[in-house]
């Protein structure tokens, strides 16, 4: 007696997090605490301006007075804020070149394959000249490490660096931009994040220049009960392009860390804005027990006519996800996009998804979102698009899906459509389905084993959002979901 | 805390079980502007009106014909009834609003079928502006019950138990245009039951409709239609949820409005799939058309998924009349307006069949362009 | 030695009995011909054979060169050279046909112990038979069966057939749903698959296809059962007579 029961979607989960390792390297770290001092302190440990400290302080006593979002579709303990360290950096003086970098740092981002010499591309990418190099941030806990190709990009006038260190060489444009999209109070984690800020990146790209190569900024958390607060900047001045990277892990843990990060982008006349990421913090282990708490704020602004701005992430790690990458289309003909992949297993929870705010004359936005859940997480994607009164014969178009697998998993979309326009169009659709038994089926006929058939299955799902990545990312966020998915099929 | 709320003093609500109530009303409070389920539209009107009192006489539900029994909640033979059921249904829901309907009473009748298997039994309930009321209806098993209801101001709270193999058929017309309207209506579905709803609502001062529906027995279909057409200032808010907690049911929804002038109209479609209920089809879609200079919708199509074997959709679209449809029809010799009119006809049409739709669409001509 | 041998095969899908031990022997280098009415158990049976999910293998017996497959997954009986083509192809939204082509020919490598074919022979191979085909190259960039016609689903069941140079090839209604230029396009398909070396049972309804590829054998089935084996004039008998005089002998 016989009866084929090909494996369900659930046996095949035991996933091993591939940078989930330690650096052992001594810290210098604030104690836990949150208090206006401990503020000031970070400020004055990266000796800024005095309209930054204030500016961080106001954004403090802001935050005293707000409470936690409680509408999001997750759940979790409450956060002792008070238990955790706002700062931690490697020992010593900022290295002035790679060759004062710490071996052990080095060795770090060596197993990550994140290349801080200047001549390689990403790990995992077979060497191909036609590849363009990409230049790196490296920012470990609260600081930037090093910064590569800085002189290349400094003849084409871009500015990359550090966010500490724009403070100091670009404080004009800082001052002008920072908290110009996020305002410090817009929420309880970004005034978080607005007063302990502690590195991140910052990017220029001059009136009509092309950014010659890919920037990537590679965030890892490394010391313990310590939370990560960068803060990004990007400014695409008239005509000009970028794409950005972003990339995290973090260590295995058996206590959650916070990271509450800002991204602001402002695209003015005809620039356009592309900004990829590929989020893997660490997820917890199978039982949810730790796992990083990603709660973070991004925002892009269109500010100029025709401005353009990108957004696509693929988000795999991370116990919790609360993430709403936006863009507010104020110039006319503005244009907005958000494509996404969050794939959620064991007990991860994700609500995510954008803000489509229509504020200009024919502005357009689209956004494809793709959930994938499996295990016992919990997958949301959560939405608005509004046409406000003023943007004339503005269109979206949202499509988003969802793809459940095993029976203990869980999906919602909740996507809020406000129109004050009769000549703006809006249109929603969304579906949710299973990996089909006759779809297997087909593969396993075919000699595919059923792993590697729903791997394949889910990566034809995501195909849409995969292939608005920039080439690397593709790859790795395909491998990335391979990974992942681990010991979801059974 | 509960003491606090409006509550009038009547002979009926004595009779009901108000423990219940407060205690929703303590959990959840008085409904909020701004709350989640109350985002677009302010419920103060409809809590203050809750103290008026309505200078009509009340009318009771009326049979049209078939095996069908109304009885006033005084009446001795519907006690059992209203002991075990009302509040049950409505009071589970998160708007509250339900718990101060049944603090401010002032009319509430029960509706039974008697016989099952002999044909149709047919009912209207008529409207009754200004008042508070709560109508219970009981579908025994395998009888089929058509509703005809009208609402027109007031505040209404309508349970419905459809027992298995039992049809209920309900066409509700909401027709005012200067009211304050509160319906709630909560249906619970036993198994191989069906349950249509074909609802039409004018645009008003300020009209809600909340909707809930649980599907507890195998089986059951769930066919929901509704369409509506707002003019002047007016402002309708409709929010909907399906929940199936049980395996091999299916629903389908389709709402479609029209907001022209200054009006608002919000939708909220909720589709629940609890773990154990795989094997379910469950499809939502709402379509707007927007003709106002300063009209504004506002939808919201949710899914809410714990099932794998499920297939599920929503869709929903803001927008305005295809100008290509439009420049067809004035080819073939129509006016710009004549035709506009036609093909919004046809846009309410696609949800507004049958009866409602000759009733609707013979009351009232198409002159929102 | 027999390529396939079924022997007293008794099958259930849902709690239903649908086959009541067929036997069934299959030899290098043969055509055979599965027809019956519909509900007789054909599809049953090549699915069974298949491994599919839900068909219940109650008792008998697969042999594939003598080897019990019986309890064997669905991708190891297809490693062992057992093809299937779908009488109704199911979409895999966003795989490309290339993709799945790719990933079903490595397996089936890497189930041999053969290294990963080079990009560049597997293109040329796969270019080679999309034109045989008369499929638009276009098309190995599409989802698989995504959004195909009928007769390219099927030209495609064929493409997939050639690539993974099965050993046994059971062809499951392939001609349902096709035109006469498209039957022509896929009968020429299994013609050149035909050799010596490897075995086709065609499962049809109808005789039209048998126009294009001789059987050498034709059983019939009636419920659950081969009640009538023969040469190839049994399928023009069929044609003339319908199943009906079967049924009563």
């Amino acid at each position: 007696m016989s009866s084929k029961s090909n494996p369900t979607a659930q046996e095949l989960v035991q996933n091993e997090y591939r940078a989930g390792f330690v650096t052992d390297i001594e810290s210098d770290t604030i104690p836990p605490g949150l208090s206006e001092s401990v503020v000031r302190q970070i400020s004055n440990i990266k000796a800024e301006p005095e309209w930054l400290t204030e500016w961080r302080v106001d954004a403090y006593n802001r935050w005293c007075s707000m409470h936690e979002p409680r509408w999001a579709h997750v759940k979790f303990p409450p956060i002792d804020y008070q238990a955790i360290s706002y700062f931690s950096a490697p020992k010593g003086d900022k290295p002035k070149s790679l060759d004062e970098v710490d071996p052990e740092l080095l060795r770090t981002y060596e197993k990550l394959g994140i290349p801080l010499h200047e001549q390689k591309v990403l790990a995992g990418v077979e060497e191909d000249p036609s590849i363009a190099p990409v230049a790196v941030d490296a920012v470990f806990d609260s600081v930037s490490i090093t910064t590569t190709f800085r002189e290349t990009l400094k003849e084409h006038g871009v500015v990359f660096c550090s966010f500490s260190e724009a403070v100091q060489s670009h404080p004009d444009l800082v001052r002008k931009y920072l908290g110009s999209v996020v305002p410090k109070s817009d929420n309880f984690y970004a005034a978080l994040n607005s007063a302990v800020f502690s590195d991140g990146t910052f990017v220029y790209v001059p009136e009509g220049v092309r950014c010659p190569m890919e920037l990537l900024t590679y965030f890892r958390i490394n010391a313990q009960n310590t939370g990560q607060f960068e803060r990004t900047l990007i400014i695409a001045d008239k005509g000009s392009y970028v794409s950005y990277l972003e990339g995290c892990t973090a260590p295995m843990r058996d206590e959650n860390q916070l990271h509450a990060a800002v991204v602001e982008l402002v695209a003015l006349d005809d620039a356009h804005i592309k900004y990829s990421t590929v989020q893997n913090w660490y997820p917890g282990d199978e039982n949810g027990a730790g796992g990083i708490y990603n709660f973070v704020t991004k925002r892009g602004t269109c500010r100029g006519r025709r401005s353009h701005i990108s957004w696509t992430q693929v988000e795999t790690g991370s116990a919790i996800t609360w993430k709403y990458p936006s863009v507010i289309l104020r110039g006319d003909e503005s244009k907005g996009e958000f494509y996404s992949v969050a794939l959620t297993n064991n007990r991860q929870q994700a609500d995510t998804g954008t803000k489509m705010t229509h504020i200009g004359k024919n502005t357009t936005s689209t956004i494809v979102s793709k959930g994938i859940s499996a295990g016992q997480s919990s997958n949301a994607y959560r939405g608005l698009v509004r046409m406000n009164p003023g943007a004339r014969e503005s269109r979206n178009h949202t499509q988003c899906d969802s793809l459940l697998i095993g029976s203990k998993c869980a999906a919602h979309t909740f996507p809020y459509i406000e129109s004050r326009r009769k000549d703006a169009i809006v249109e929603h659709e969304a579906t949710t389905t299973k990996v089909s038994d006759d779809q297997l089926f087909l593969c396993q006929q075919r000699g595919i084993s059923p792993e590697k058939a729903v791997s394949m299955i889910v990566n034809g799902f995501c195909r849409e959002v995969f292939r608005e990545l920039p080439m690397e990312f593709a790859v790795e966020a395909s491998k990335l979901l391979e990974v992942s998915l681990e010991g979801a099929v059974g | 805390m509960a003491d606090d709320f409006p509550s009038t003093n009547s002979n009926i609500s004595t009779l009901l079980d108000r423990s219940r109530a407060r205690a929703t009303l303590d959990q959840l409070g008085i409904p909020k502007y701004r709350s989640e389920n109350w985002k677009y539209t302010n419920p103060k009107p409809l809590i203050d009106s809750l103290s008026d009192s309505s200078s009509a006489p009340h009318i009771a539900p009326s049979s049209l014909g078939g095996a069908v029994e109304i009885l006033p909640f005084v009446s001795a033979e519907a006690k059992g009834l209203i002991s075990e059921f009302v509040g049950a249904l409505a009071n589970g829901m998160d708007t509250s609003m339900p718990s101060l309907n049944l603090l401010n009473l002032s009319a509430g009748y029960v509706i039974r079928t008697t016989a099952c298997g002999n044909g149709e039994s047919v009912v209207r309930i008529e409207a009754n502006p200004e008042h508070c009321e709560r109508v219970l209806i009981v579908v025994e098993s395998g009888s089929t019950l058509r509703v005809i209801e009208s609402t027109e101001g007031g505040n209404r709270v309508i349970e419905c138990i459809v027992h298995d193999g039992g049809t209920l058929v309900h066409t509700r017309l909401q027709e005012s245009t200067d009211s304050l309207d509160y319906s709630a209506l909560a249906v619970q579905l036993g198994s191989s039951a069906l349950y249509q709803l074909d609802q039409y609502s004018s645009g008003t001062r300020l009209r809600r409709n909340d909707i809930s529906i649980d599907v507890v027995g195998e089986g059951s279909t769930i066919e929901v239609k509704g369409g509506w057409k707002l003019t002047g200032k007016s402002h309708l808010d409709t929010q909907i949820s399906v929940n199936h907690y049980v395996p091999r049911s299916q629903s389908k929804m389709k709402f479609h409005g029209v907001a022209g002038d200054d009006s608002r109209s919000v939708f909220n479609g909720r589709i629940f799939i609890a773990r154990d209920a795989q094997h379910t089809s469950a499809h939502l879609n709402n379509k707007n058309i927007l003709t106002g200079e300063n009209a504004e919708i506002y939808t919201k199509p949710e899914l809410e998924i714990y099932a794998d074997d499920v297939v599920c959709s929503h869709g929903a679209t803001s927008g305005q009349l295809d100008e290509e449809q439009v420049f067809y029809l004035r080819t073939r010799g129509l006016t710009n307006q004549k035709a506009r009119e036609l093909l919004l006809n046809g846009f309410l049409q696609e949800v507004i069949e049958g009866d409602l739709g000759t009733q609707i669409l013979g009351l009232e001509p198409m002159n929102l362009v | 030695m027999s390529l396939l041998e079924v022997s007293n095969l008794f099958v259930s899908v849902d709690n239903r009995d649908i086959l009541k031990g067929v036997d069934l022997e299959v030899n290098a280098g043969e055509v055979h011909a599965i027809m019956g009415p519909n509900g007789s158990g054909k599809s049953t049976l090549a699915n069974a054979l298949a491994g599919r999910q839900g068909y219940s293998i109650e008792s008998g017996c697969i042999r594939l060169d003598s080897v019990d497959v019986t309890s064997l997954e669905p991708e190891e009986r297809s490693h062992r050279g057992l093809f299937m083509a779908f009488q109704y192809p199911v979409e895999i939204p966003g795989v490309t046909n290339i993709e799945f082509l790719k990933t079903a020919v490595e397996s089936h490598r890497a189930a041999h112990g053969c290294n990963e074919i080079s990009a560049v022979e597997f293109m040329r191979n796969l270019r080679s038979l999309t034109a045989r085909l008369e499929l638009n190259p276009d098309f190995l960039k599409r989802g698989v069966n995504e959004s195909f016609s009928g007769g390219e689903k099927k030209r495609n069941e064929i493409l997939q057939m050639l690539c993974l140079h099965p050993r046994i090839a059971l062809l499951d209604e392939t001609d349902s749903g096709l035109d006469i230029d498209a039957l022509q396009v896929v009968a020429r398909g299994i013609n050149e698959f035909r050799s010596p070396a490897n075995a086709i049972v065609l499962v049809t309804h109808y005789q039209r296809l048998l126009n294009y590829i001789a059987p050498d054998y034709v059983h019939v089935m009636m419920d659950g059962r081969v009640i009538k084996s023969g040469d190839a004039s049994l399928a023009l008998a069929l044609e003339e007579r319908g199943y009906g005089w079967l049924e009563e002998s």
